[in-house]
């Protein structure tokens, strides 16, 4: 296959003796026996390594590089854009209009307070990044309907 | 054929319930309070006015699963006879039985151990389990327990689920469901292996099975960071991390509005909630160093052989103490006891790295007044036979095998049931593992008859329509 062509599965590499966090929070098979059906749990420990763990914060924030790089015109198309990448659809206005608005207050949540000077990142970068990582754990993303 | 029933419609189709039948028919009392919490009735206390079905005594359970099969009759039931007739096949008055490994007419195994009476009551342990045998005044040594379940899948799928087949709720999830936690900031039902070995089919064993995904156990991690990413971020911090999951919480909500049959979704919002609230919680009660160096060396925490499990024995203890309602402790998880040869050997080691910690258990339970409320359960999913298997091991037992109980309402210091003079099949006293999960049922307040859950139209019960409690348990 041509590597531009659309793939339908996603490869990894698996070292036996070293198993992955999130394939192993998610019931990944041991691979040392037959495995005719993955057992499909949900547990809190799933839900603080995904809002917690440092691979899918890392992926928000490829994700987010991702959208601006893609030079949208305004907020509404950055949020359409993504919605697009993460759930194959278009979202309808009242979903942009949420998506907005938590961009903008997320912006002030990560504005430094007067003489912080722990937070590094541009706020409206990180509120970007943040809505990022919200979309990769939330259950349309997660959940094949 | 009696008057009532030539008179009894039989539908022909199941009839849409309204909100009120299926409350009423979803088996009154606590069943119905927990099914009225899931129908969104929010104010659980209201729906039916009701509480526990019979008088709790206990609040929560330690469950210590001995992954594999431990011997009883190296262990809590002696059998002078079986020393006897040591090196002959099994008598034939004895009625033969399937076993796994097909090793037929071997020759009987004598028991190695010294056996003695101990403590007050003058129950019988063997050398194997000198910590354990002090506490015997406190400990109801079940003999004559059996089950239908012949290999490890089947039979640690039964003694968690009642079901030798997968698919049925565990008993943590039914425990979960009648009772709810009395701790919103942690997981109502908590698992422990305590190795890389896996226990035969995993998450089966604590599965919700048809009831809603939430009632599922937490699998936590054995070793020094039992909750992994329990923090924020630093880069994230507090503020925006309540941002993010209160827009998530939003996001999921609205995409399961449209998808109300898939419990799953319903799961997976609560668990981020949980775990947002663990993230408060949660640190403290798996923080061992607030524990004295005196209490850590109660369970063994200082020797090598007991270290692991000595210290999932304590985060047990820590777990019960604030609120966790069924805690699953495996050892030998990846079905360490199973000795089909070498038992010597095997339950050598498996003995020594569990005594210890166990012990420490029922006693720091005991001096903080915990035990009277915490109900603890011993055992695993067989026992293994008096006759030998590869000559010098034991094949599994599930005819005639020992659990013990102490603790949450059961009298300590007496042996309940017998097992025939070799330790084979249960004789006195049967209790099949659905009468020993009605008994524990029984010590939390809830009748194994009454909660139900209704599920394709059956109401669906937690021993499977059998088992009564053993009534010689209760103090």
């Amino acid at each position: 296959m041509d590597s531009d062509q659309p793939r339908s599965k996603i490869y990894t590499k698996i070292l036996r003796n070293r198993r992955d966090a999130l394939l192993d929070a998610f019931d990944a098979p041991d691979n040392f026996n037959s495995t005719s059906e993955r057992n499909v749990t949900t547990t809190p420990t799933q839900s603080l390594l995904m809002i917690n763990g440092p691979w899918t914060l890392s992926r928000a924030r490829a994700l987010a590089s991702r959208l601006q790089r893609g030079q949208a015109a305004d907020e509404k198309q950055t949020v359409t854009q993504a919605y697009r990448l993460v759930y194959g659809r278009k979202p309808n206005s009242s979903e942009v209009a949420a998506a907005t608005a938590f961009l903008r207050d997320q912006a002030k949540r990560a504005t430094p307070k007067i003489g912080d000077k722990t937070v590094s990142t541009d706020p409206r970068t990180a509120a970007l990044i943040d809505f990022c990582h919200v979309l990769l754990n939330s259950s349309e993303f997660l959940y094949v309907d | 054929m009696p008057e009532k029933l030539k008179r009894r419609r039989t539908p022909h189709h199941e009839v849409n319930l309204t909100r009120r039948d299926m409350l009423v028919k979803g088996g009154g009392g606590f069943g119905a309070l927990a099914l009225a919490h899931l129908l969104g009735n929010g104010d659980v206390a209201a729906a039916d006015g009701g509480g526990p079905h019979v008088k709790p005594r206990a609040t929560s359970v330690i469950f210590v699963f001995l992954e594999g099969g431990p011997s009883h009759i190296d262990l809590f039931d002696p059998k002078p006879l079986l020393t006897k007739l040591a090196g002959k096949p099994l008598p034939p008055s004895f009625a033969p039985v399937i076993t796994p490994m097909g090793e037929y007419d071997a020759p009987l195994l004598a028991s190695k151990r010294k056996w003695k009476r101990h403590g007050q009551s003058g129950l019988w342990v063997s050398d194997w389990l000198p910590h354990i045998a002090e506490c015997v005044d406190d400990i109801a040594v079940i003999r004559s327990c059996w089950g239908n379940g012949l290999n490890h899948s089947n039979g640690v799928c039964q003694m968690n689920t009642g079901a030798i087949v997968g698919g049925r709720p565990s008993l943590g999830a039914w425990v979960s469901y009648g009772m709810g936690t009395e701790n919103e900031n942690l997981p109502a039902f908590v698992v422990l292996e305590d190795n890389v070995g896996k226990v035969v089919n995993g998450p089966r064993n604590w599965s919700a099975g048809f009831m809603p995904a939430s009632y599922q156990g937490t699998p936590l991690q054995s070793g020094p960071e039992p909750i992994r990413y329990l923090y924020t971020p630093e880069s994230v911090g507090p503020t925006r991390q309540q941002g993010k999951l209160s827009f998530l919480e939003q996001l999921n909500r609205r995409h399961a509005t449209s998808r109300k049959d898939q419990t799953e979704l319903e799961a997976r919002i609560k668990s981020y909630e949980l775990a947002f609230r663990m993230q408060a919680e949660a640190p403290e009660a798996v923080d061992l160093s607030l524990e004295t160096e005196r209490t850590k060396q109660m369970y063994g925490m200082d020797q090598k052989e007991t270290a692991v499990f000595g210290r999932n024995c304590l985060l047990a203890r820590r777990l019960v103490e604030r609120g966790v309602r069924f805690v699953q402790l495996y050892h030998g998880s990846g079905s360490k006891w199973d000795a089909h040869s070498g038992i010597e050997g095997n339950h050598s080691t498996n003995c020594k790295s569990s005594d210890k910690p166990v012990a420490g258990l029922l006693r720091d339970l005991k001096r903080r007044g915990l035990l009277d409320q915490t109900l603890v359960i011993w055992g695993g999913e067989f026992g293994r036979t008096p006759m030998s298997e590869k000559g010098n091991g034991r094949d599994h037992n599930p005819y005639g095998f020992t659990m013990w109980m102490a603790g949450g309402g059961v009298k300590g210091g007496q042996t309940i049931g017998t097992t025939d003079e070799l330790g084979l099949h249960a004789v006195e006293d049967r209790m099949h593992i659905h009468d020993l999960h009605a008994t524990i049922l029984y010590l939390l307040g809830i009748d194994n008859m009454r909660l139900t859950y209704l599920h394709k139209g059956r109401p669906e019960r937690p021993t499977i329509n059998e088992g009564a409690p053993c009534r010689k348990l209760l103090a």
